[in-house]
């Protein structure tokens, strides 16, 4: 599954410990998602949601 | 001067852990085949403490210096040090005084369960760290490296069983599982941390 973190999180000039804080999960967890090597389960996926104050199909994007 | 000490630097994790495992495989070797005699074999044991130290000391060093992913693995981690270190006292006091205690006796028994605790308290550990991890991508790291470890320990002690019912191979102790699924789960966490960067 793809995502937009990369590039959401750099609108915002965060850096992964940044959003791994507001998501109250380990950076690793965040590089993990970023780079497509993790797929957030659906309870994490609306947190990010949440904190980018988007819709889930905002962020992550099919195949 | 100050260039050779900064220079210097002490062996990292897997060095220990390499020198840990062979020194342990050349006791289990020895063991078997009755290759040594003494002071090497006292002095094999104290190699595997020394090693299995290191190995321990670098790797919460290592810990400590990336800074913890999360509190239940910093926990985690904590435990697993205090239980190998329980485990290496007991086998080490254990494999001391077993020939002072009779066979088939109830003190025997005590000796041979007391030394057990420490093996089972670190079983206990891991399945604690899956229940308190409230990170999902590292609950589901440990659980795949637990799964690797223990996919190692079956495969070897189906393979080496089947060998042995036919006379290829010495007996084997079975304790050795629990050290195997530790190096062999630490080698998977590893493999996968790295493959995941």
């Amino acid at each position: 599954m793809k995502n937009r973190l990369r590039v959401l999180r750099a609108e915002r000039e965060w850096s992964q410990q940044d959003l791994a804080n507001a998501l109250d999960v380990s950076r690793q967890s965040v590089n993990a998602i970023e780079t497509g090597k993790y797929d957030p389960s659906l309870p994490l996926a609306f947190r990010i949601a949440d904190v980018f104050g988007l819709r889930i199909e905002q962020i992550f994007l099919r195949d | 001067m100050t260039s050779d000490i900064a220079a210097f630097r002490i062996p990292q994790t897997w060095f220990w852990t390499v020198a840990c495992f062979a020194a342990m495989a050349a006791m289990m070797v020895d063991a078997n085949l009755d290759l040594l005699d003494q002071p090497w074999r006292s002095l094999l044991k104290v190699m595997v403490l020394v090693f299995a130290a290191g190995t321990l000391v670098s790797g919460h060093r290592q810990a400590e210096a990336e800074g913890p992913p999360s509190r239940a693995l910093d926990v985690f981690n904590t435990r697993v040090m205090v239980w190998v270190g329980a485990c290496l006292f007991t086998f080490a006091v254990g494999a001391a005084i077993s020939h002072r205690v009779p066979l088939g006796t109830p003190e025997r028994w005590l000796l041979g369960l007391v030394t057990s605790i420490p093996a089972l308290a670190l079983i206990w550990t891991t399945a604690r760290y899956l229940a308190d991890e409230t990170d999902e991508y590292l609950r589901q790291l440990a659980m795949m490296s637990a799964l690797i470890g223990l996919a190692v320990v079956l495969a070897i002690a189906s393979v080496w069983g089947v060998l042995e019912a036919l006379g290829l191979v010495p007996h084997f102790s079975t304790w050795w599982l629990i050290p195997i699924f530790g190096f062999a789960n630490g080698a998977g966490r590893a493999w996968l941390k790295a493959r995941s960067r």
